[in-house]
């Protein structure tokens, strides 16, 4: 039997495996011609992992703390935007457009800017975590709001169901596998916006701080890829937060089903 | 204010491609004969590079056969990797940040002291009661960081304060807003550039505000100066001193025509600043090139004494952990050389 575990871990795995052997054979340094202070090896990069680590729970929990806020927030401002829209079609279709229209300002011109006008960094973060968030949330819940089955629409009209019990009973729902489609697109968004807000903070703490700093300073190169690895696994740990909330939420969907 | 950085560096990048663009068609025949060289600056064209912008302009380069690039810097430009990656073959640096990248294993020498002294001020408000080091406990001092901690870390030391505790620290951005708006209580400034800025444009007076100087405090690590790789200046030997040669020249000529150097500077510059600052910005930087103590015959020499604090400073703040060998991290046989 062909199991899906090879196709969604064992291999995704293997191949992480064979990068992190090349670049600690130097296979990868000498294709390329890159020298260790450019490139350090993993080896030396979980060194200095474990070597800062106390350091490196403090920044990540000063990243992760707005960044959650700021995801979540901003999702449930895109979700409230997206049933407004539902429900209100030329009101609130205008609200949509804004807000994805707001969302493609570019984070590197945000987070500056809201550095500016809070003064607090975090809700400079918060802030700029919550519009860049938004826009993807809004997107997929109207998505899946009304790209819903005509038949279930027109039993709930038969039935002479409201727009209230239309929108709660049957849109709602039926929109929550676009909902988590979109959590999974915040959660890398929202990272990234988190740690770029962070290099232009008035603050000196935070993951995308201490990357800023110590890549900076020729002795702390490899500190610099520890928090770089860092980011990522906090990255990881989230988006797989998400996941399983998805299959323990949207099991009776056609993508969760296991065959 | 990051804007207006991001918006300089395109506009000297644009700037610069013109100039390229303009070498390629009318220079190409009398450039061929010339040595090619590229300095990487630590920033864009200010009264702080003065001499290597004079030196260029006044031609001083091309008699000694060399033809030079200066290409600006920024935030996130690292001069030691911009050299170690041979985009450029010297770099201007702070002398403290280039020791770092030799303990990392970079093989750099520092073979031109520019600056003589610290120009790292701290400044404060009058009224703060703050006017040595001593005073900074329990206070927000603003840093920029990326390196330029250190010295502040060094007076907070010297000063029996622990740098880590003790003192809260604040991301300084390149303005002075957050020291006028009283976000800070001491405000990192250099000599010849943010204090400057206070009493250009912030309106304040020598009287409003106390300075303390790192100098004074026993707290000074070498700042700008230039460095190559070892490999390299072996082999370009006479390159390097020729090059070493003209940019003294460029030195002594801004010490004493400060004014058309200042109008060079700006030329080279995007026009984000003006005039009179580059020229205040050379008299101060000109304090800083020719100390009271020294003398123009000795622009760029290498004081071991200052070098040496400066290594050990280093080593007791933390921004080097091995007490780095002077003779490993220097080589003054260029300068020597060059002055000849």
């Amino acid at each position: 039997m062909y199991d899906k575990r090879i196709q969604n871990f064992v291999l995704p795995a293997g191949a992480g495996i064979v990068l992190i052997l090349l670049l600690q054979l130097q296979v990868i340094h000498r294709i390329f011609g890159i020298s260790l202070l450019q490139l350090p090896l993993p080896s030396s990069v979980i060194a200095a992992f474990l070597d800062s680590f106390g350091k490196i729970i403090q920044n990540g929990w000063a990243t992760l703390l707005p960044a959650l806020a700021g995801m979540i927030a901003g999702a449930a401002a895109g979700y409230l935007v997206a049933a407004f829209a539902t429900v209100f079609r030329t009101g609130g279709y205008g609200a949509l457009f804004i807000m994805t229209l707001v969302n493609s300002v570019p984070i590197v011109a945000l987070a500056p800017l809201m550095n500016r006008w809070f003064e607090i960094p975090f809700t400079a973060k918060f802030a700029v975590i919550a519009v860049a968030s938004s826009g993807a949330m809004a997107v997929n819940a109207f998505h899946g709001m009304n790209d819903i089955e005509d038949n279930a629409l027109q039993m709930m009209k038969m039935t002479a169901a409201t727009g209230r019990q239309i929108l709660f009973k049957l849109r709602m729902p039926a929109s929550l596998p676009n909902v988590f489609t979109g959590f999974k697109v915040i959660v890398p968004v929202g990272m990234l916006a988190a740690i770029i807000s962070e290099y232009f903070s008035g603050k000196t703490e935070g993951l995308g701080y201490m990357i800023k700093y110590c890549l900076k300073v020729g002795n702390m190169k490899q500190t610099g890829w520890a928090y770089i690895l860092a980011a990522a696994v906090l990255s990881l740990i989230i988006y797989a937060a998400v996941c399983a909330l998805e299959t323990r939420f949207t099991g009776w969907h056609v993508s969760q089903r296991t065959k | 204010m990051k804007l207006r950085k991001l918006a300089a560096v395109t506009a000297s990048f644009a700037i610069l491609a013109a100039g390229l663009a303009g070498c390629g068609s009318t220079e190409e025949t009398s450039s061929a004969e010339l040595d090619k060289l590229t300095v990487q600056s630590l920033w864009v064209p200010q009264g702080q590079f003065a001499g290597l912008y004079v030196a260029d302009a006044k031609g001083f380069y091309e008699e000694e056969g060399i033809d030079v690039d200066i290409v600006p810097g920024g935030s996130d430009i690292s001069s030691e990797d911009q050299v170690e990656n041979d985009v450029a073959q010297v770099g201007i640096a702070f002398y403290s940040s280039v020791l770092t990248y030799q303990e990392a294993g970079y093989d750099f020498i520092n073979v031109f002291q520019t600056f003589k002294e610290s120009p790292q001020y701290l400044v404060t408000k009058k009224d703060s009661g703050i006017t040595s080091g001593a005073d900074l406990a329990g206070k927000k001092v603003g840093s920029w960081f990326g390196g330029r901690q250190y010295e502040l870390f060094a007076l907070a030391e010297e000063n029996g304060i622990d740098p880590e505790n003790d003192i809260e620290w604040v991301q300084q951005d390149y303005t002075m807003d957050q020291f006028v708006n009283d976000e800070i209580d001491a405000a990192s400034a250099m000599s010849y550039n943010e204090l400057l800025l206070l009493y250009e444009e912030e309106g304040f007076s020598e009287d409003d505000i106390n300075i303390i100087n790192m100098n004074e405090e026993g707290a000074a690590l070498l700042e700008d100066c230039l460095f190559v790789k070892r490999e390299w200046a072996e082999e370009n030997r006479d390159l390097l001193v020729r090059f070493l040669r003209a940019t003294i020249k460029g030195w002594q000529y801004t010490a004493e025509n400060p004014e058309e150097a200042a109008q060079i500077v700006y030329d080279a510059g995007d026009g984000s600043s003006t005039l009179e600052h580059q020229l205040a910005m050379i008299e101060k930087v000109i304090e800083l090139v020719i100390p009271e103590d020294s003398d123009a015959e000795h622009i760029g020499s290498l004081d071991q004494d200052k070098i040496q604090q400066t290594i050990d400073l280093g080593y007791n703040t933390g921004l080097i952990k091995d007490k780095i060998d002077i003779d490993i991290s220097i080589d003054d046989s260029y300068w020597n050389e060059a002055v000849k």
